[in-house]
């Protein structure tokens, strides 16, 4: 049977070699080597450079946009912008590739939903590929960081959210003293 | 040539010293942009890659609704998950733009619908467009996008109707109106002429 042509697909990345438990887990563990390599302002620079790109993303839409434009209208947003100014933050994060945080994110979480990969792990080390794709030169500001703090907080909420899935539902509400297994007999428990 | 550290009485814009060293400044500045440009880009290609996904969605595809103000309208689509691992998928509204000109940011229902697909699994995604009461009529165009994906955009049209609650009422008060024997009411600016008596 054919999938109705109304049906979106999710597909890889064209240029790349896709999503897979080992590109994933080469993608993590490649991570892991490069913060051996870099200082940690490099590092942080990176982080704080890619919570501005995912803001600047979210800022296009509907939700985001009204929530850049609360947060600009504040004292909170004219006084987080004059710190960022003042203390070369949106010059330091600027000058820093953008970590893409959302991607990472989520390919951590599909490596936890693997079901290949105690399997892939025995493959290691998998060589990882570098991005290829040049920083855009988008500055990192303030506001767009704060948007891209909370739309990654919420993303990391549903993640833990949807790995607990409705197990959660057989965790009791209430426990019963009863059922509980007696406490181990000793002299220190006393 | 003669060269002068001495600022007084010189014009910044003749003095050939005060010109050497802005143009060097400026050089350095520029030198240092540049560099710092350069090792951005150098870090973004270097850096490790991290497999990303892109939605292609389909070409028949158009999410379209239509209400009065006040209203919902519900926007679902199939979405099918061809990786090889799972993928969190997170709906966003783009704000949407009337012929008139003016834009509307909606609210929706949930404020932002995610959901974790499974390799192949087919899902049906949706979520639901509250109408403000206060929004003019008209067709509102935008895209719903899915949150962190590199390229896609499903097109979003929903037309807001001009509300109908003032013709029901209009009949109401004629037919009282009729029952009472009063005059019908008439508008003040558009007076019917009358017709000679025969």
């Amino acid at each position: 049977m054919s999938a109705p042509a109304s049906r979106s697909r999710l597909v890889d990345l064209p240029d790349q070699s896709g999503r897979s438990t080992a590109t994933l887990l080469a993608s993590l563990s490649a991570r892991l080597a490069v913060l051996h390599g870099v200082t940690g302002a490099a590092a942080v620079g990176s982080l704080v450079s890619g919570f501005a790109a995912l803001g600047r993303e979210v800022a296009r839409t509907a939700e985001g946009a009204r929530l850049r434009a609360a947060l600009a209208a504040g004292r909170a947003g004219s006084n987080g912008a004059l710190l960022w100014q003042e203390l070369l933050i949106e010059e330091w994060a600027s000058a820093s590739s953008p970590s893409p945080i959302l991607d990472h994110l989520r390919n951590d979480l599909a490596l936890l939903f693997a079901g290949d990969l105690a399997e892939t792990l025995e493959l290691m080390p998998i060589p990882g590929e570098p991005s290829g794709v040049p920083a855009e030169d988008a500055r990192a500001t303030f506001l767009d960081c704060v948007l891209g703090l909370w739309a990654y907080s919420r993303e990391m909420t549903r993640a833990i959210e949807a790995m607990v899935g409705p197990k959660l539902g057989d965790v009791p509400v209430i426990s019963n003293a009863a059922a509980r297994p007696p406490p181990p007999d000793g002299s220190i428990l006393r | 040539m003669r060269f002068t550290n001495d600022s007084s009485g010189a014009d910044s814009n003749t003095d050939p010293y005060a010109q050497l060293l802005r143009l060097q400044s400026e050089y350095q500045a520029r030198l240092v942009g540049e560099t710092l440009r350069y090792l951005k880009h150098l870090q973004g290609v270097l850096g490790p890659a991290a497999p990303g996904t892109v939605l292609a969605p389909s070409a028949e595809l158009a999410l379209e609704g239509a209400t009065e103000p006040g209203g919902r309208v519900a926007l679902d689509f199939e979405l099918e998950n061809l990786q090889r691992v799972h993928c969190m998928v997170s709906l966003q509204l783009t704000p949407l733009l009337a012929e008139s000109g003016t834009t509307w940011f909606p609210d929706t229902e949930p404020a932002a619908a995610s959901r974790l697909l499974a390799p192949d699994e087919v899902a049906r995604l949706g979520l639901t467009v509250l109408v403000p009461t206060n929004a003019p009529p008209g067709t509102y165009r935008g895209g719903l996008l899915l949150l962190g994906f590199h390229e896609g955009t499903i097109p979003v049209t929903i037309s807001v109707l001009a509300p109908a609650a003032d013709a029901p009422r209009r009949k109401r008060r004629s037919r009282a109106a009729r029952a009472s024997g009063a005059a019908k009411p008439r508008r003040k600016s558009a007076p019917r002429p009358r017709k000679p008596r025969s």
